[in-house]
């Protein structure tokens, strides 16, 4: 007992003594959060935001930015992210990253590279959310400091989340959910795309904070069109909402439709269902996508009459019409201008197909061209709110 | 072999513990794609066939270790190699499962220590454990069985994060039973259900020795459901095809955890539970070893043998396998062929024959 | 030089010795050799007190006492008055005509105490004095009197000064063990509940008792205290603790293998859950044996609140057990190795504040403890008056200080007073001990491994806690080996009405209340229904 009991105490202390090897305190690391990808003469320009402690909580906050930009150049990601790394006076430490925005150019070149690197990078999370940089440098949008949030790589990611919650177009798509639609046959990825809206050059320094309304503002709005891993277009608002339909992908936001030439009838979504199923027909496969759609009354525009069940029942149609066609409209869109299934019909055909879809799978980009598509939709409108009656009329009266 | 007794519960929860011991973190079945639970399930039955061979084995032979068992039944000769290969199996198979903690740990906890490091400390509890014995090992067993239920908070850490999406399991056999078979065979059936031929070992110390082998089944089953839920969680969070391609896919599952921006990043916290696991088994294995060696040569204390298991198991596990490829290749690809079908089916299914041939000659020399 | 062997024969010399002088020594008839031997014997101890008198005019006698040893009222009146006053008006029945006549006499008809035996050995006779019982010899007769006259100042019953409850029963031991014993019997009136005495150290001659009711102690237990007993060769027991570490199983553990309690009412709370409970006396601290891990978690007061609260009042006490342990460990792990770990806000924070400390985490942390360390010690050793100014002050304006002074970070202060105020939550004083002292290991090792380092250090405690016994007991029973039926009332507290059985370990495994059906109470019949 004695004798391993001391064997073991010396085998501790001495291995104890060659420890601390992967030891890094918290003042000798510095917390990255946000990475930008842009395309250079030399290869790739990497731009990484670096936060600053001290003026994010420290009592003593100056006027100074919370985050520092470092830029550098190389043939690789890696090469360009070491090579920054010893410029940096501390350690970069990638665990934090709130955010990875790649240029669309880098994008339309070559996304395979970024996503290997992304993946098998220990520090790096596979829920970072991904954004493509439309018509800016990504390190543009990186760099523009805006109000509320303290760190620039946390606005951008929280625009997204909010707007995901909040408003259809958008639907924050991080590096795993990336990986597993290029990875998949059946469905192209699809990225967001983020611009500054306002004066860029105002939006770097700190003057953007300081005034009420501040100059330069990011706006992520349109998704983005992959196929054979390179992006090729972009939808535009239309089609961007009925993508985020047909994904279901819509939590608590609004829809409107114009009842008359100013104005609109705008109903809040309060749960959206969306139900798929695959059919076979003369051995080709129809997908049928069904919408389940509760609302609630937000702001009605022109004069109906909601005390009344058929009154009720027109409004809901008149919001049904508008999600199919605004779907139909979609779907002809990617079918014709970008041949690209982004919404993943092929996915659907391979769960519950699987095998129709084996025979599908290698031309899918093809067969989706010529696929129909069977939408329906179901609004049901849950409660006026909390007014019974009609204001409008009340008023005009 | 140690005067102790331990009781049903004990090895029950150190049978599972063992069972779910490295498996749980290695993506099993992951050639199968999204049916990899479909395989896991079927190496559960298949393990349960297994185990009843094991328990044949046992019922003839109660008293004595698996090491004496093969030596009484093959012979002299033939048994005590075939006594002494299986010595070197469970050293082996030690190794094996000390290098998935040493990659583990370095992938994940300690990325800058050199791996000798990690695993002196991980094999001085090891050493720790088997010189404590059997009855403690047990004991230490039932209360990190708590790290079980622990395991299965992580899936359902999953669903609650709202990163799930159940239509990754879809769809159910796409390509027929032959690649879900293909990954059962032969290796979640050996890995770990047939790995439970270790425990011949250990049977010789229960209490209750006629209700062993149904311990044994039920622990069989217990394991087969946390790995069934385990894989389903993985494949839900993270997909069957990154399943495939990561290392330890149940810590990326971990990773992606995310319940209200509060419970977030606790990747470190479940590599702690799921070493504890890996721990029993490596301490299961290396424990049968000394108990072996003590056997093979006869002689007093079991406890002479700690100090060469140590250095083997911790050298073997550093210097058999060139870096993690070999190793996976190895692990996952060679040892069920080679090592874990020879030692697990062929050699029992062997020990069988001679058994209920020797039976069928005593019983006609009684009458 | 001598060498250790020389040491150690002299020892067992003086051992043998010993053990020769205990052999019996007759008295003789002769009183004044009698007084001359006990006065040489005791040497000219100033509170060693002679009384010589003579009973009707013939009989020389002598009496001796052990001056604060013995009870004064029953010296002058029950033993000085009958045999010197009231002997000589009273008519005695029957002849004296021989001192062995008187010493019957004196016995069955003029003593009038309760407790006197005759002896003739002298060292039992010294042995009797010591203890404070009175010596009575008779000019003539080769024997002498023992009578109990035992009597002195002790403290009192007063309230329990480290083992405190809200609400139960105020009274504690004190240093008496007469007063111990009868603290529990007041309790416990069964038949069965036996008290065995031992006297244990050559020189102290310390009384020991052994406490346990029969029928539900476990015999093999009981046995082993015996023995182990036995085993105890020392000189001295000054307080319970001796006997603790002379008799536990592991000697090289950090964890109390033997719980010990200062309130009668857990004493017989473990002595009807089968327990043994050792009294010593000369302190208030009685030991409980077999010493189980999880009752360092209990209290007394467990049991007097309802089972609800006390539950959770016992999973808190487990988890702060671990607090106590880890939370400076896991500070340095996450600090310096895991800084992935920590959500990013808070990360940011501590970062913050971690900017320009010149010291690494781990050696903050170590100054930090250690300064608690230092404060805790001078806040015991102080003269009560000042000694909690001293804690306080010293801790709020070290530390406040320390954090202006930007040589220690506050979260650093925060982690040293949570896991300082989380130390003293255990019930059992010892377990905070031994935490403290393994709390400075786990730094270590975290510093070295981090979080791989604790789970490594929780590991070896684990296997180290599951290879411990106590008197055969595992010791971390119910939880391993696992029993239900003890298990509700370990880590949880089942509600009493369904505290049916005794750990099956410890006692016998007999029923404690019956399972029937006091269950569920019933709403008391109503008029109506009896109207009816």
């Amino acid at each position: 007992m004695k004798k391993v009991s001391i064997f073991l105490f010396i085998i501790i202390i001495t291995l104890s003594l060659t420890g601390c090897w992967g030891k890094k305190e918290l003042d000798e690391i510095s917390l990255i959060s946000g990475l930008a990808i842009d395309p250079s003469e030399k290869g790739y320009l990497i731009s990484v935001q670096v936060m600053v402690p001290g003026e994010i909580t420290g009592e003593t906050r100056s006027a100074a930015s919370n985050a520092r930009m470092f830029s550098e150049e190389g043939e690789s990601i890696f090469q360009a992210i070491r090579k920054l790394t010893m410029k940096m006076p501390r350690k970069a430490y990638f665990t934090h990253l709130m955010v990875i925005i790649i240029n669309e150019e880098v994008a339309k070149d070559n996304m395979l590279e970024i996503i290997d690197l992304c993946l098998r990078d220990t520090e790096i999370r596979p829920d970072v959310p991904i954004i493509i940089s439309k018509d800016d440098m990504a390190r543009d949008i990186l760099k523009s400091v805006t109000h509320i949030e303290n760190i620039p790589a946390n606005k951008v990611k929280k625009t997204g989340t909010n707007m995901n919650e909040n408003w259809t177009a958008t639907k924050t798509i991080t590096l795993l959910n990336l990986f597993n639609a290029m990875a998949s046959d059946g469905v192209n990825p699809t990225l967001i795309g983020a611009t500054v809206v306002g004066d860029e050059k105002e939006g770097e320094t700190t003057k953007n904070v300081e005034d009420i309304e501040s100059p330069a503002m990011i706006e992520l709005r349109y998704f983005s069109v992959f196929k054979n891993n390179k992006l090729i277009g972009w939808l535009d608002e239309d089609e961007s909402r009925g993508y985020s339909y047909l994904i279901g992908e819509i939590h608590s936001s609004i829809m409107t439709v114009p009842c008359d030439e100013y104005n609109t009838y705008n109903l809040e979504i309060y749960s959206f269902k969306t139900k798929e199923d695959v059919k076979i027909k003369e051995g080709k496969p129809v997908v049928y996508i069904d919408y389940y759609i509760v609302t609630n009354v937000g702001e009605i525009g022109c004069s109906i009459n909601l005390k009344n069940m058929d009154e009720v029942k027109k409004l809901e149609s008149i919001f049904e019409e508008e999600v199919i066609e605004n779907s139909y409209y979609t779907i002809e869109q990617l079918q014709i201008k970008y041949q690209s299934d982004i919404v993943g019909f092929g996915e659907m055909i391979h769960r519950k197909e699987p095998k129709i879809w084996k025979a599908l799978k290698e031309d899918w980009d093809s067969h989706f061209e010529n696929l129909e598509v069977v939408i329906d939709a179901k609004v049901k409108i849950r409660r006026p709110g909390t007014i019974r009656g009609q204001i409008i009329d009340e008023i005009i009266k | 072999m140690e005067k102790a007794k331990i009781s049903l519960l004990q090895l029950y929860t150190l049978m599972v513990l063992f069972g779910l011991g490295s498996s749980s973190l290695l993506g099993l079945g992951a050639s199968a794609k999204q049916d990899a639970w479909i395989a896991i399930l079927i190496g559960n039955i298949a393990g349960m066939v297994l185990l009843l061979l094991y328990g044949y084995i046992f019922k003839n032979y109660p008293d004595s270790s698996f090491i004496e068992t093969v030596e009484l039944v093959l012979g002299k000769i033939i048994g005590r190699v075939i006594a002494f290969l299986y010595i070197i199996y469970l050293l082996y198979k030690a190794t094996l499962v000390l290098r998935d903690i040493m990659e583990l740990i370095l992938l994940y906890v300690l990325t800058a220590t050199h791996m000798l490091v990690v695993g002196i400390l991980a094999m001085t509890v090891v050493l720790y454990a088997i010189f404590l014995g059997i009855e403690t090992i047990c004991r230490f067993s039932q209360i990190a069985f708590i790290t079980v239920p622990m395991k299965m908070l992580y899936v359902f850490g999953a669903i609650a994060s709202g990163i799930t999406d159940f239509n990754h399991l879809k769809p159910v056999l796409e390509n027929g039973w032959m690649p879900v078979l293909n990954a059962t065979f032969p290796l979640i059936s050996s890995f770990p259900f047939g790995e439970m031929v270790v425990f011949l070992m250990v049977f010789p110390y229960v209490n209750k020795k006629e209700k062993a082998i149904k311990t044994g089944i039920l622990a069989i089953i217990t394991v087969g459901i946390v790995l069934t839920l385990i894989t389903i969680g993985n494949i839900i969070t993270i997909g069957p095809l990154m399943i495939e391609l990561a290392i330890f896919p149940t810590i990326q599952t971990a990773k992606m955890i995310n319940i209200m921006d509060f419970i977030q990043r606790i990747e470190g916290l479940s590599v702690i539970t799921f070493l504890t696991c890996s721990m029993t088994k490596t301490i299961v294995y290396a424990y049968a070893a000394s108990i072996g060696l003590n056997v093979f040569f006869k002689s007093k204390n079991y406890r002479y043998y700690i100090i060469p298991v140590f250095l083997v198991i911790l050298l073997g596990s550093i210097y058999t396998e060139y870096n993690m490829t070999v190793h996976l290749f190895v692990g996952l690809r060679l040892v069920p062929f080679f090592v874990n079908t020879p030692f697990e089916v062929i050699i029992p299914l062997l020990l069988i024959t001679v058994i209920i041939i020797k039976n069928f000659f005593k019983k006609r020399n009684q009458y | 030089m001598r060498s250790f062997k020389d040491i150690f024969d002299s020892i067992k010399k003086q051992a043998q010795n010993n053990q020769n002088e205990e052999k019996k020594l007759l008295i003789s008839k002769d009183l004044k050799k009698n007084i001359n031997n006990i006065k040489d014997y005791l040497g000219s101890s100033t509170d060693l007190i002679l009384r010589e008198f003579i009973i009707g005019e013939k009989y020389r006698c002598a009496l001796f006492i052990i001056d604060g040893l013995t009870n004064g009222v029953y010296i002058y009146d029950y033993l000085l008055k009958p045999l010197m006053v009231d002997v000589r008006n009273t008519k005695l029945s029957v002849e004296i005509n021989s001192p062995q006549d008187l010493f019957k006499v004196l016995k069955d008809r003029v003593i009038s105490l309760i407790d006197i035996k005759d002896d003739d050995d002298f060292y039992q006779l010294v042995d009797a004095l010591l203890t404070g019982d009175s010596l009575l010899f008779v000019d003539g007769v080769a024997k002498a009197f023992i009578i109990e006259t035992k009597g002195w100042q002790d403290r009192g019953v007063t309230e329990a000064s480290s083992q405190m409850v809200v609400r139960g029963p105020k009274d504690s031991f004190n240093e008496t063990l007469r007063t111990n014993t009868m603290l529990i019997r007041r309790r416990i009136k069964d038949p069965n509940l036996r008290i065995e005495n031992k006297t244990i150290g050559t020189r102290s001659r310390t009384d020991v008792a052994i406490m346990y009711i029969k029928g539900i102690a476990n015999d093999k237990v009981v046995e082993e205290i015996h023995e182990r007993l036995d085993r105890i060769k020392i000189d001295a027991i000054l307080e319970s603790s001796y006997i603790e570490q002379l008799i536990q199983d592991n000697r090289f553990s950090p964890f109390p293998t033997i719980s010990n309690t200062e309130r009668p009412d857990s004493a017989a709370a473990s002595l009807l859950s089968g327990f043994v409970v050792l009294l010593i006396d000369g302190t208030p601290y009685t030991l409980i044996v077999p010493g189980l891990f999880i009752s360092l978690f209990h209290t007394a007061e467990d049991y007097y609140h309802r089972f609800f609260f006390s539950t959770m009042v016992r999973l808190v006490r487990s988890f702060v057990f671990f607090l106590a342990l880890l939370t400076p460990s896991i500070y340095i792990a996450i600090t310096t190795f895991h800084q992935e770990m920590l959500p990013t806000p808070l990360l940011i924070s501590i970062s913050n504040q971690r900017e320009g400390i010149p010291f690494p985490a781990f050696i903050e942390a170590l100054l930090m403890e250690m300064t608690f360390e230092i404060l805790r010690e001078a806040g015991i050793r102080m003269p009560r008056a000042i000694g909690s100014a001293i804690t306080v002050v010293g801790g709020l304006v070290l530390g406040e200080a320390a954090v202006q002074a930007g040589i220690v970070s506050s979260v650093m202060v925060i982690v040293v007073s949570l896991t300082a105020i989380s130390s003293l939550i255990t019930p059992a004083y010892d377990l905070g001990i031994s935490v403290r002292l393994l709390r400075f290991v786990f730094m270590f090792l975290s510093a070295s491994f981090g979080l791989y380092g604790i789970t490594i250090g929780l590991l070896f405690l684990l296997l180290h806690l599951c290879s411990l016994r106590s008197f055969g007991i595992p010791y971390l029973y119910p939880l391993a080996p696992f029993n239900f039926e003890a298990f509700k009332d370990s880590i949880i507290r089942q509600p009493l009405w369904k505290d049916w059985k005794r750990p099956n370990l410890v006692s016998h495994g007999n029923v404690r209340q019956k399972p029937p059906k006091i269950a569920a109470p019933k709403p008391p019949k109503s008029s109506k229904e009896k109207n009816r």
